[in-house]
């Protein structure tokens, strides 16, 4: 259900060369130096520092602040054009990167509390009441993480999604995008 | 010497008299009371042995000027953990030396003064805290949210005050600092918050959301202040002109190890966003500071605004 770290070199691949398209050479660059901060010996995106003219960038790791800072501004941007599941993936690495950089605790926190509400809209104001789709053994398929693992326990069928957000002691936040994701992969469905 | 004893007996302050040897011949009762060595056990006694440690020595230092040197010697002593300001004088008749007599000024030293007054403060705290409580209940029913939330204030700020006359107590007590083993459960703190800005949410056309763990690391810290700070910072964007449809109250941890924080945040959701950050009043920086914290705002065009204030673990 998470976005694995090479899906998420691809997803930076893709949006570099979307803003590369559109002539946005710094915010192709933030992209591309994220990737060599995930896979430092990413050979393309090397590449195509060096043809955008950033060859000097490529040439080194990438300093803490500098990943942090592309991290940031790219989920500044996404945040800007109301890609806030984007947004949120971008302004998690770059805390995780800066851990004292306020600008981008204060940016995911507001995205944060929007997604919230976003779910919460999806789960019938947290009253809807949740039931799991799929059997056992087509669970499995999907190599859950512990904490999706851990919500998914908790859904019985006539458990809503704010008693479950409850039972959990989890971040509500964590839980119910937890959650979203389940509803997404089609494990999970609200019920009325 | 006998026939001024009864007009010696009604003075409080201490007073003893020696012969012209330095032995004790009359003891008032304040000095009874005051020393250890007291009513007729001290008569004949030297009076330098009434006393212990260095008083002792200040006090046969005294009696040497007056008795030898017919001079007035003016010392200080402690004794039982009370200061004391001395006057040892001759008395003469004739122009011979008849005797000492020592009189004993109790002193009040910086110490013991502060706690006299913070005793005093005390008490009217108290009183205040009693009045702004019986007021918060009168007007409790009322529906008044902002008449009560103002009673509120006073009465946290009581709580505050109280907390550093304590303080200070302690300070000059020498005892430990109580503040500093303040030891507060941010998660339940902030359900408190979040619970009083539903009940004023609701006055104003908004929502509140709670984005917090169950459970968070415990913060050093001054509760009272803290939850004063966050119950103004909290009122003051759902009493605004533009309050927010949603105020979610979040917390969070950050970094790792000794560099962990608490990052708790105001984040207000409105439609159309907000112009610009929030503005809070310059005591609510001022007392982050106190708390080692730090602010930061952050504003969208389309979603709203945050504010978070980030408050060190170690």
């Amino acid at each position: 259900v998470a976005e694995t770290s090479e899906q998420k070199i691809a997803r930076l691949m893709a949006e570099g060369l979307d803003h590369y398209g559109q002539d946005q050479l710094e915010q192709a660059a933030a992209c591309w130096c994220a990737v060599l901060a995930l896979d430092p010996r990413h050979e393309v995106a090397r590449d195509y520092l060096e043809v955008a003219g950033f060859g000097e960038a490529s040439a080194r790791p990438p300093a803490a602040g500098g990943v942090a800072d592309a991290f940031l501004r790219e989920g500044l941007a996404a945040l800007a054009r109301g890609a806030d599941a984007e947004a949120l993936d971008l302004l998690e690495s770059a805390t995780r990167e800066a851990p004292d950089n306020l600008e981008s605790h204060a940016a995911l926190d507001l995205v944060r509390a929007s997604l919230f509400q976003r779910q919460r809209t999806r789960t019938r104001g947290g009253a809807g009441v949740l039931g799991v789709k799929l059997g056992p053994n087509e669970i499995l398929r999907f190599n859950l993480p512990p904490n999706a693992g851990f919500v998914l326990s908790m859904i019985d069928g006539h458990t809503s999604a704010d008693e479950l957000i409850a039972l959990t002691s989890m971040d509500p936040f964590d839980a119910l995008h937890t959650l979203g994701k389940l509803i997404d992969a089609g494990i999970v469905e609200v019920r009325a | 010497v006998n026939g001024s004893e009864s007009l010696l007996s009604y003075l409080d302050a201490p007073i003893v008299v020696g012969d012209p040897d330095g032995r004790a011949v009359y003891v008032n009762p304040a000095f009874e009371q005051s020393f250890p060595r007291s009513g007729k056990s001290a008569l004949g006694v030297p009076l330098a042995e009434l006393f212990d440690g260095g008083a002792r020595e200040a006090v046969l230092r005294g009696v040497v000027a007056a008795c030898e040197e017919r001079a007035t010697a003016r010392f200080r002593i402690r004794a039982c953990d009370v200061g004391y300001a001395a006057v040892a004088s001759p008395i003469e008749t004739s122009g011979q030396a008849v005797g000492v007599v020592i009189l004993f000024k109790e002193e009040l030293g910086d110490a013991e003064r502060l706690l006299q007054i913070q005793r005093e403060m005390q008490s009217a705290l108290d009183e205040l805290g009693g009045t702004l409580d019986a007021l918060l209940e009168q007007t409790g029913g009322r529906r008044n949210p902002q008449h009560r939330a103002l009673v509120e204030d006073g009465v946290r700020a009581v709580m505050r005050m109280r907390k550093w006359s304590e303080e200070m107590e302690a300070a000059v007590a020498g005892r430990p600092s109580a503040q500093s083993t303040d030891r507060i459960a941010p998660a339940d703190l902030l359900k408190r918050v979040a619970e009083r800005a539903s009940r004023l949410a609701e006055g104003v056309g908004s929502s509140v959301a709670l984005l917090s763990p169950g459970t968070l690391p415990e913060l050093v810290a001054d509760e009272g202040r803290l939850s004063s700070l966050l119950h103004r910072m909290v009122e003051a964007r759902l009493e605004a002109e533009s309050p927010p449809e949603i105020l979610t109250i979040g917390a969070r941890l950050a970094g790792k190890s000794s560099e962990r924080a608490l990052i708790l945040s105001l984040t207000e959701l409105r439609s159309g966003g907000y112009p610009a950050a929030f503005q809070d009043i310059a005591l609510v920086d001022e007392a982050l500071g106190a708390l080692g914290a730090k602010r930061h705002s952050f504003t969208s065009a389309n979603l709203g605004r945050t504010t978070i204030v980030r408050i060190p673990l170690a």
